[in-house]
């Protein structure tokens, strides 16, 4: 008998505009000890439904339907009996560990109010009770980690807080609401072996929720897809993944990026037209250095503890070196605060350079004053990450756009602008008719065409590209991804691409360059990298990727990191990786490791050479 | 809406109104010295125990009331978003500076400062002007100098600068723009708050000369007269309460029209 039984699932929400259906007719049930994942992009009802259930749904919201818990219906539940189900028999783990956490309150005070709520029980019990299932989920150091308030904690940390809370009283069902999304790659893989692990051994059913494919195709039993509100397909794992019957699922997985396949020129973009004719990339090889950054250095100075605490550099980009050939593309990957975007920042000059060089066309942009950095910065173009955040909410399309040109052209006349605009416009599939309207009236992946559009109308020669797809859903992305080698593909465009997403990366790139704390660990051509990584860390990236294609990733083999990212403020000496080095020796401790190559690699690790002898031998 | 439409007819009764009326604001009319109100007499709000028509010195009141609130509140508009967005956007040192000099006149007392500028220049409209203007635009421009600070990191305005936009026309096409929404609101407060002190300086006797009046020395008169002429003091705080109460429901209105999300 299953656990949970969903028949017949509503839910609506009254708003200004009317009433909006967030979930149509939603049927599925939970058997004890299964995960079940379902997935849908932003706007499909995947969390409304799990919020309907423990009765959080916001005050404009109705649900209607029935959701029995062992025979209970928990829709026609009272509050009190609900709250009494809440945290007891459901508990659930929420998005982003950052604000679900109250920074007032030690990880103790908040685990063992929990607790308290809804058992007597001495506050040394319950103490010992949270320092057991912090010591469940890994923690290291857990006896101290209970008097730690969250801020002292990294990301990763708190979200293994947040599971510890939600397991204290030992629920059957765990809803985890995309646990991971805020969270890097490395700390991504931990959390879900976790969550695997814990699944076993406290015989949880876990909801998992999320738009990441891979992650459900390692974790999983069952799947629903969702869109637009209504059920697309449910079944098992394989079933999804190997032989999917909706339209809609295919669609949407062969719309994720994968590390594990041959790359295919261009990304199948959900319910858009057929791949277009190949472009002629190979040309971009023989072209000429367009970008030569030497040495780069991007100091911060921060106050580090408290009020009179003495100042230090932050060091976000501790140089890094790299050089770029016309109509080239170069990924960066990294981690979150590993300096991508400090880099990214310098290279456009947003952020002054502590020291090196960036030179463009051979010249170097730190010595240009004012007026010829203006004139430089034509050529050099950037698109930012939060696509409605980039554009300015009182401008409309039109003006957006116009503006490059008003300040680069001041005496060009009123219609030709509005020629160029309409022009650009239509290069990245936005017609000329929304000229006049306002950035919020569009999508998030119009904003970003939008945002594409305001750099090429200069017609750069070089587009840096600071996460431009990560706050889009897989299908949205794919089709800016497409449109991006589109472009470059037909202006020559060189185009530095920083993103934590290696596969996005690995389909765009020509060149690939992985950073960590600011420096460069690793840069190879696209092949070399992902099918023979050199630097430990590259390997660690790759091997946390989930794959979505559930054999392959039951089958692989991990190669998970420990521990988060060490503080920029205070690196450790020597390499830079070696806290959470695997094959670190205490050479690693005192000598900082130089970028040398290795075949056509650039490696930064002194054992570079016996790893890859070691991996070829395997 | 509502107080829109309340505080507009307000401003057309109070420059409109007088010119209907029978009396001039300084004519005593000997035999209604303190009258109540009513309609016999011609005297629709009664007279102050000088004789003069209450109707037609709320109005007067009114137009110097209402316009010592606009006027000086203009005049901190136009420093305060200035100086406040130029703080804030440019940043580093010069924020620091500009900030500071916004310190040192917070610290000057704001009482002294007027009495001062009284015994100097003599009792003068114009003085409450600009001593209240003065003092105003400092709270503006801290507001504006945060509000720009913040709105500074957004990727708007780094897209403009990595565009090489100039800084006057990032602060006059991204900046200033998006502040509107904070200092529509902060304005419909300063209205009010700026009309209170100039009745407060009136109270003290500080304010308008006699026999031009505005409310708050109306208030202040009537405030004298309670126990044997109330309506010497209901009329007038009638007229200073529904005007303040509209200016402060005026700003949520203005907020969201100006937004360009809900058009």
């Amino acid at each position: 008998m299953s656990l949970l039984d969903v028949r017949e699932l509503n839910v609506r929400f009254d708003t200004p505009d009317g009433e909006v259906h967030a979930v149509r007719d939603l049927s599925f049930s939970l058997a004890r000890g299964e995960t079940l994942g379902i997935v849908g992009e932003s706007g499909s009802g995947k969390s409304q439904t799990v919020m309907s259930l423990i009765g959080l749904l916001a005050d404009n919201g109705r649900a209607d339907g029935v959701a029995e818990l062992d025979g209970e219906n928990l829709l026609a539940m009272s509050d009190a009996a609900l709250r009494r189900v809440r945290g007891r028999r459901i508990s659930m783990i929420f998005q982003d560990p950052m604000t679900s956490l109250n920074p007032y309150l030690t990880v103790a005070d908040q685990m063992t109010q929990v607790v308290r709520e809804h058992e007597k029980l001495s506050r040394q019990a319950a103490r010992a009770r949270c320092l057991e299932l912090l010591e469940a989920v890994r923690i290291p150091e857990a006896s101290e980690r209970l008097d730690a308030y969250p801020h002292e904690l990294s990301g990763g940390m708190r979200q293994r807080v947040m599971i510890a809370a939600s397991l204290l009283l030992n629920p059957e069902i765990l809803i985890a609401d995309e646990p991971t999304t805020a969270l890097d790659v490395t700390v991504q893989a931990q959390i879900l072996d976790l969550i695997t692990d814990l699944k076993q051994r406290f015989e949880t059913a876990i909801i998992l929720i999320t738009h990441d494919l891979g992650i459900v195709a390692g974790t999983c039993d069952r799947v629903l897809v969702m869109h637009g509100g209504e059920l697309k397909e449910h079944g098992g794992v394989r079933d999804i993944f190997y032989s999917p019957q909706h339209a809609y699922t295919r669609g949407l997985i062969a719309a994720v990026p994968r590390l594990d396949e041959a790359r295919s020129e261009r990304l199948a973009a959900v319910g858009a037209a057929g791949p277009a004719e190949t472009s002629a990339r190979a040309a971009a090889a023989a072209a000429s250095t367009l970008l030569d950054v030497d040495d780069l250095k991007v100091y911060f100075r921060v106050q580090h503890g408290g009020l009179w605490g003495e100042r230090r550099d932050l060091k976000a980009v501790d140089g890094m070196s790299l050089v770029l050939k016309s109509g080239e593309t170069l990924g960066v990957v990294g981690e979150s605060g590993c300096g991508k975007s400090t880099l990214a920042r310098a290279i456009v000059r947003l952020v002054p350079a502590t020291a090196g060089r960036v030179c463009l066309l051979g010249q170097d942009l730190a010595t240009l004053d004012r007026d010829a950095m203006r004139a430089a910065r034509r050529d050099l173009q950037v698109i930012f990450q939060d696509p409605l955040a980039s554009l300015n909410p009182r401008m409309t399309v039109g003006d957006i756009i116009s503006e490059p040109l008003w300040t680069h052209y001041p005496k060009l006349e009123a219609r030709e602008v509005r020629r160029r605009v309409v022009d650009v416009l239509s290069r990245v599939g936005i017609g000329g008719r929304e000229l006049n309207r306002y950035p919020h009236e569009f999508s998030g992946g119009q904003c970003q065409r939008i945002g594409i559009a305001r750099a090429l109308v200069l017609e750069p020669k070089l587009i840096v590209c600071d996460e431009p797809v990560s706050a889009l859903d897989v299908s949205i992305q794919a089709q800016i991804v497409n449109l991006l080698m589109d472009l470059q593909a037909e202006l020559g465009l060189a185009l530095i691409f920083i993103a934590h997403d290696l596969a996005v990366v690995r389909h765009i790139s020509h060149r690939v360059m992985v950073m960590y704390l600011g420096t460069a660990v690793e840069i190879a051509d696209r092949a070399s990298l992902y099918d023979r990584p050199s630097h430990p860390y590259t390997r660690a990236l790759i091997s946390s990727v989930p794959i979505p294609d559930p054999d392959k990733e039951h089958s692989r083999s991990r190669e998970l990191l420990s521990g988060d990212l060490p503080s920029p403020i205070s690196p450790p000496s020597g390499c830079r990786f070696r806290t959470r080095c695997r094959f670190a020796q205490a050479r690693c401790a005192n000598e900082s490791p130089a970028l040398r190559p290795l075949g056509a690699t650039l490696v930064a690790c002194h054992f570079a050479e016996e790893l890859a002898a070691d991996a070829a031998r395997q | 809406m509502v107080s829109a439409i309340v505080v507009g007819s307000m401003a057309v009764f109070v420059i409109v109104g007088p010119w209907f009326s029978a009396f001039s604001y300084d004519f005593t009319d000997w035999s209604n010295l303190s009258v109540a109100p009513g309609l016999e007499h011609g005297h629709y709000f009664g007279t102050d125990t000088l004789g003069r028509d209450l109707f037609v010195r709320t109005l007067y009141g009114g137009r110097i009331s209402l316009m010592v609130g606009i006027v000086a509140t203009i005049v901190s508009l136009a420093i305060g978003i200035s100086y406040g967005a130029t703080a804030g956007y440019l940043g580093g040192r010069t924020d620091h500076i500009m900030m500071r000099i916004v310190d040192i006149l917070y610290a000057l007392p704001f009482m002294f400062l007027v009495i001062l500028l009284m015994v100097y220049f003599g009792r003068n409209i114009l003085l409450i002007f600009v001593a209240i203007g003065a003092i105003n635009w400092l709270d503006m421009a801290r507001i504006v100098r945060g509000q720009t600070l913040s709105l500074k990191r957004r990727e708007f305005v780094e897209a403009a600068e990595a565009q090489g936009v100039r800084t006057p026309a990032i602060l006059r096409r991204h900046i200033v723009p998006n502040l509107l929404g904070v200092v529509a609101v902060y304005v419909t407060l300063t209205i009010p708050q700026v009309i209170l002190v100039e009745s407060f300086l009136s109270f003290l006797g500080l304010g308008v000369q006699e026999p031009m009046t505005s409310w708050g020395a109306l208030v202040k008169d009537g405030a004298e007269e309670l126990e044997s002429a109330p309506w010497q003091l209901i009329f007038p705080a009638t007229f200073l309460a529904a005007t303040l109460f509209c200016f402060n429901f005026l700003g949520d209105g203005l907020r969201d029209a100006l937004d360009p999300k809900d058009r």
